[in-house]
């Protein structure tokens, strides 16, 4: 059902395929790029926001001494000003603007204040007072989860409910040799984009409102914007600015910030600007979902995967906002990319008076990733057998079925990405018995302290939105040609460092036979971009792909057309080669590309055209547990070797192999980034990274002096390995690559910490104190 | 996003004279590292902003100099100009060791040694290897100098013991001849962090080894102050040093500390850290 | 105060208040918006600059704890090495999102201002002050790498 354009080898292409510089680098080494910070407007205000230092109140009274104010220039907005509904829509609808009766989580906002300095705004918090009466608050989702008191959402508090069934799973433990059943805990992990959150907002009196800011969905933000202001949506722009760093993160919370800035300029009839401070960023924006994970493993002593049993608790914090989206790459993603009968997965999305959680590459996977790939590595230790073999005997191959019922007939490249992994690493070399603790003890004793491991994880990824996003699912482009033989495209897919504006450059070069540097894309303003859908799920290159190549295809017909024309051939019997047309039969070069485009310029023909499409479809039956959840499947397979002090329980991470069946590589070189980047990302989940709370609900780790992310000195070698196992429905094969270089990570990180010095972790990351107290528990444990 | 005024005098006798005047409404700025983030943080008595005395027009207080028994380092001297001083590479290699880990080079090029010992935080990397050398901070007021044991100087986190006319003019550190010195410290990243434990080491063996004629022993981010494991070190002083005396050692200094848990590690790790690290630094000395 | 400080090799001589960040200068004053930040307070070095010779943080820096007469080299500046590295950065696409772009290439310029000869921990160690997010840094070794080849 899909238009495959046969792409055999790079020889052919005129960009796809090819290491070509990206389109973005030029502003970027100079700093000239304009990020929102660097943007200013006559008269712009500023915005400060008064938020809730509770986890969990009632608001009894808002005091605002707007006669002070006045006289200061101050201007202050509560939810009683706002003139459209005050909601923040994502999927369920039951996140506010501004907290009006109730407090959810500390930093909600409650009061905006819009001055003509940001000292001005901070200045008159004091002629504020809001009054609170606290009520009780929970931060734990399996104690959120049909809490008898304590009411966040609707009445158990459980905002979304997905789950997976196949075959019988009590049949299948009864049928194992051995049970392994563990309690899994994941933390709160944090964005840390370079460039914090920030919009700008510019009105036309009251008219209309343009946005500019640093996101991923300005679509999402239009939304939000019209329906805050009660104003039609068309007359909304947002123009999104350089973005400095997403990672999902500026998926739904420009949609706040944006909004925010939109009501401070809506008051005063000014541009305002909302830039957050580190702090402020990372204290009230969404972050990585804490999980609980209980999961039970049944094998037999021959290596056979009887069943699997799943239960998953997210803590979406105070407000659902994505975590019906999240939950469903959960659940979907929770047993793995194995062949098993016998399948249990019971997740929930529970609320609780913690900040939003949200997007975050991997959405919702890692959290169970770990646990599952945990599990995996204990199953094969309890049998005795090689981690690596043991997946293999269970990974999907073609034709096989996933545990949820979803037939996968083409494009699985998972076993070519575990052989190339394993043997560019040289697994079977590297990998050494697991030492037991009596042997590192006695290592210990002879002055060796320190010992490598080596672990694996396999793991799939969902490409793009899936059944739970499918209404989402589709996209638009313009692609229109210029009489000097450039081309211009417009998306609304957004670029915030992932390469997406050279990749699609790449596409359209490739389709119209133009060289790439004449192919510019417009810069992203919803008021001349279509709706290509969100920028997430790793969908930009595929969905906006596919709409480019639906775009090209028609300018392709219509160039032809006019060459055919002029030339007296048939319109059928063209073809472009190496920037030239030419016939097909009697292969004679016709004219240059570039020439034909100022043939159709001059003869009036058409010169800009739409291309749409729509994913492919996806089911899922939610009752039944089982349907086609996503349109195609990528592959990855993660080896990490570590030095482990098995005395002070420092973990070193000495090599990264990370292989990954993309379909196709559209630019090696920004996919290598992507692994890359994504690697390090998911290595900060495993080893460092965890935001802290205090008892009351607050982020303690609030800056990035507290919140640790990876600095070049805990960066090890990171090896990337590209399989390309084409899907017909994705652009030339491709499948996309943004999320699954960090999913794997933390599980082969752990597995390699197990193999190094005999002990496994139920919580990440793997900080020295936590492996180091593992170490000291089998000592006990053991008696050695 | 600084609303302090600033005074910035040209000589340390006008430095005086100002810090004379403003006592306790006044703070000294080096490096700023700290300082500046203390104030934007709005932290304690920072966040009433206060005027900052501005030492960097005092180009007299950027020295290093090597006397008979010490050597004296200037207020505004920087981390990187101690890296990158001779003086220090012979005679306080253990320093050498805290300050490579110190922030990052941006850091390094700007933060000062008297900054540090100002501050007075008990997770300094700078700091243990001063207490193990028993290093003295000068005092000065505009009609006064006195030098003040490290020990005295610092009261807890934070907090030091100076007049509120007096600034400090002078770090100065014993040298000590013969002696082993070493420092080790753990931290949650190479880069970019703050020490989670460190243990400063100033050992001198006895000529046939088989004693320790001193040693000094002291320990970072165990207490609101760094400490000196003084039942530790008279364990050490008063027994042949050997494997087993290393292994009692290890379990006294364990004994001896105590840490807290924070945002940075729990007390019960930090606690048996002391004794691994002290092991170890013990076990290359007996080695050599 | 009065400064007099050259910048990118231009001498400016003007009044700023003395508690005015660096920062704040020569993205506020002198419009060099090419120096981005990230914190506020030295942990993310996405401000770093070359000020007299060394990579320093410009968000933790008060004018008037700046020696008259001193230099600052900044991404808007003509230098050989700065320009090598940039065009490196674009080669081997160590620049993706590009917040922290500008004060990693600095902290690369100064590292090779001071030996071009560094080695692959030497890199590290003199770009550990840069955060980023996106790259996993390996590219941007490359890119250093490379401009080296050609130092």
């Amino acid at each position: 059902m899909f238009l495959v354009k046969e792409f055999s080898s790079e020889v052919d292409s005129m960009a796809v395929g090819k290491r070509l510089k990206r389109k973005d680098a030029d502003t970027k080494v100079t700093g000239e790029a304009p990020y929102a910070y660097d943007m200013s407007f006559a008269d712009e205000q500023y915005l400060a926001v008064i938020r809730s230092p509770y986890a969990h109140a009632r608001i009894v009274n808002i005091a605002i001494d707007y006669k002070i104010l006045e006289s200061l220039g101050v201007v202050a907005g509560t939810a009683k000003d706002i003139p459209g509904k005050n909601i923040l829509h994502v999927i369920l609808d039951d996140w506010p603007l501004l907290a009006e009766k109730v407090v959810r989580h500390v930093g909600e906002p409650v009061v905006i204040l819009v001055a003509a300095s940001l000292h001005l705004a901070e200045e008159a918090r004091k002629y504020v007072s809001i009054e609170y009466i606290e009520i009780p608050a929970v931060f734990d989702p399996v104690e959120a989860k049909d809490h008898p008191t304590i009411q966040i959402f609707e009445e158990n508090n459980v905002c979304s409910y997905w789950q997976q069934k196949n075959g019988d799973v009590e049949k299948g433990f009864a049928e194992s040799d051995i049970v392994i059943e563990n309690e899994y805990r994941t933390p709160a992990q944090e964005h840390a984009y370079i460039e914090t959150q920030g919009c700008i907002a510019v009105p036309q009196g009251h008219d209309s409102m343009t946005v500019y800011g640093s996101m991923q969905c300005p679509f999402y933000v239009q939304r939000c914007v019209a329906e805050i202001l009660g104003m039609e949506w068309s007359k909304v722009n947002i123009i999104q600015t350089t973005t400095g760093g997403a990672f999902g993160g500026k998926e739904d919370v420009p949609n706040q910030v944006g909004s925010l800035a939109a009501l401070g300029a809506w008051l005063v009839r000014k541009p305002v600007k909302f830039l957050l401070t580190r702090e402020e960023d990372i204290e009230t924006t969404s972050k990585r979902h804490p999980a609980v994970i209980r999961y039970k493993t049944g094998v037999t002593k021959q290596g056979e995967l009887k069943a699997i049993k799943v239960e998953v608790f997210l803590n979406t914090g105070a407000y659902a906002t994505l975590a019906p989206a999240v939950l469903y790459r959960a659940a979907m993603h929770a047993a793995g990319p194995y062949r098993c009968g016998n399948v249990d997965v019971q997740a929930y999305a529970v609320t609780t008076n913690l900040v939003p959680f949200g997007a975050f590459r991997g959405f919702g996977s890692p959290q169970v990733i770990f646990p599952g790939e945990e599990q995996m590595d204990r199953a094969a230790e309890s049998i005795g057998m090689d981690p690596s073999d043991f997946r293999e005997l269970h990974i999907l191959k073609v034709g096989d079925k996933t545990t949820f019922g979803q037939v996968i007939d083409q494009s699985v490249g998972l076993e070519q990405t575990l052989h190339k992994a394993r043997e560019q690493s040289g697994w079977y070399k590297k990998r050494k018995p697991t030492p037991t603790i009596a042997q590192v003890l006695e290592e210990q004793k002879k002055g060796k302290y320190r010992r490598k491991g080596i672990g694996i994880s396999t793991i799939f990824y969902g490409c793009f939105l899936g059944a739970a996003g499918k209404l989402m699912s589709r996209s638009g482009a313009y692609v229109q040609v210029e009489p000097d033989g450039s081309v211009r495209f417009a998306v609304g897919t957004t670029e915030m460092g992932q390469g997406m504006i050279t990749v699609l450059s790449q596409i359209v070069a490739e389709e119209l036979g133009i060289e790439y540097e004449k192919v510019y894309m417009t810069p992203v303003d919803t008021s001349r971009v279509p709706d290509s859908g969100p920028t997430v799920a790793s969908r930009a290159t595929i969905m906006s792909g596919r709409a480019l190549q639906d775009a090209c295809k028609q300018l392709r017909t219509l160039i032809y057309d006019k060459v055919a024309l002029k030339y007296e051939v048939d319109a059928t019997d063209i073809e472009i080669k190496e920037f030239q047309i030419q016939e097909i039969t009697t292969q004679k070069k016709l004219l240059s590309v570039s020439d034909a485009i100022k043939l159709v310029y001059q003869e009036r023909g058409q010169i800009a055209v739409a291309g749409w499409d729509v994913a492919p479809p996806t089911h899922y039956d939610n009752e039944k547990g089982q349907g086609d959840a996503y349109s195609a499947y990528a592959w990855c397979t993660n080896i990490v070797e570590v030095e482990v002090d098995s005395q002070i329980g420092t973990v070193d991470i000495l090599n990264i192999w990370a292989a990954h069946d993309v379909g196709k590589a559209i630019n090696p070189q920004t996919l290598e980034g992507q692994i890359e980047g994504g690697s390090l990302q998911g290595l900060g989940y495993g080893r460092y990274e965890e935001i802290i709370f205090t008892p009351e609900g607050r982020v303690l780790s609030n800056n990035l002096g507290t919140y640790l992310i990876p600095t070049t000195k805990e960066t090890p070698k990171i090896h990337s390995i590209i399989v390309e196992d084409p899907w017909s429905g994705g652009p030339y094969g491709a499948k996309g690559i943004g999320e699954q270089p960090l999913m794997g990570i933390a599980p082969a990180l752990t597995n390699a910490i197990a193999n190094a010095v005999g002990v496994r972790l139920n919580t990440i990351p793997a900080t020295p104190e936590r492996v180091w107290a593992a170490i000291q528990e089998k000592i006990e444990e053991e008696k050695v | 996003m600084y609303s302090n005024e600033i005074l910035s005098p040209t000589s340390l006798k006008e430095a005086l004279a100002i810090k004379d005047q403003y006592v306790n409404d006044i703070f000294p700025l080096a490096g700023g590292t700290d300082v500046l983030v203390m104030v934007r943080n709005k932290l304690g008595v920072w966040g009433e902003s206060p005027v900052l005395l501005n030492l960097n027009n005092i180009p007299k207080l950027n020295f290093i100099l090597e006397t008979d028994s010490n050597i004296e380092i200037g207020p505004l001297v920087t981390h990187t100009q101690l890296l990158e001083s001779p003086i220090i590479q012979k005679h306080v290699p253990a320093l050498i060791k805290a300050i490579s880990i110190i922030g990052s080079p941006q850091i390094r090029n700007l933060g000062t040694l008297t900054g540090n010992v100002c501050r007075a935080s008990p997770a300094a990397d700078t700091l243990a290897t001063l207490y193990a050398r028993d290093t003295q901070v000068q005092i000065q007021t505009v009609n006064n100098s006195k030098l003040v044991p490290i020990k005295e100087f610092i009261t807890g986190p934070g907090q030091i013991n100076i007049p509120e006319n007096g600034l400090v003019t002078k770090i100065v550190i014993p040298k000590l001849e013969g002696y082993f010195g070493d420092y080790i410290s753990l931290r949650q990243r190479y880069a970019l962090s703050i020490v989670v434990v460190s243990i400063a080491v100033e050992a001198l063996l006895s000529k046939d080894r088989s004693r320790m004629d001193d040693i000094r022993i002291s320990l970072g981010a165990v207490a609101p102050t760094i400490v000196r494991a003084t039942k530790t070190e008279i364990l050490l002083k008063s027994n042949a040093f050997t494997k087993n005396l290393i292994e009692k050692a290890e379990k006294m200094i364990i004994e001896e500390s105590r840490p807290i848990t924070d945002i940075r590690s729990n007390k019960r790790y930090r606690k048996a850290m002391t004794g691994v690290l002290l092991g170890r630094i013990l076990r290359e000395i007996l080695s050599h | 105060m009065n400064v007099k400080i050259t910048i990118n090799g231009k001498l400016i001589t003007r009044e700023v208040p003395e508690n005015r960040r660096l920062l704040d200068f020569l993205r506020e004053d002198l419009g060099l918006k090419g120096t981005k930040y990230g914190c506020d307070q030295g942990e993310c070095g996405a401000c770093s600059i070359i000020l007299n010779n060394k990579i320093v943080t410009s968000c933790i820096i008060l004018m008037a704890q700046i020696p008259q007469n001193s230099t600052v080299l900044t991404i808007e500046g003509t230098d050989h090495v700065l320009q090598l590295i940039q065009e490196k950065f674009k080669e081997f696409g160590a620049a993706q999102c590009g917040a922290c772009t500008t004060g990693m290439i600095m902290a690369a310029t100064s590292l090779l201002h001071l030996d071009p000869k560094v080695n692959q921990k030497e890199i590290e160690d003199g770009l550990c002050g840069v955060l980023c997010r996106c790259t996993g840094y390996t590219k941007i070794y490359d890119a250093v790498k490379e401009a080296q080849k050609q130092l």
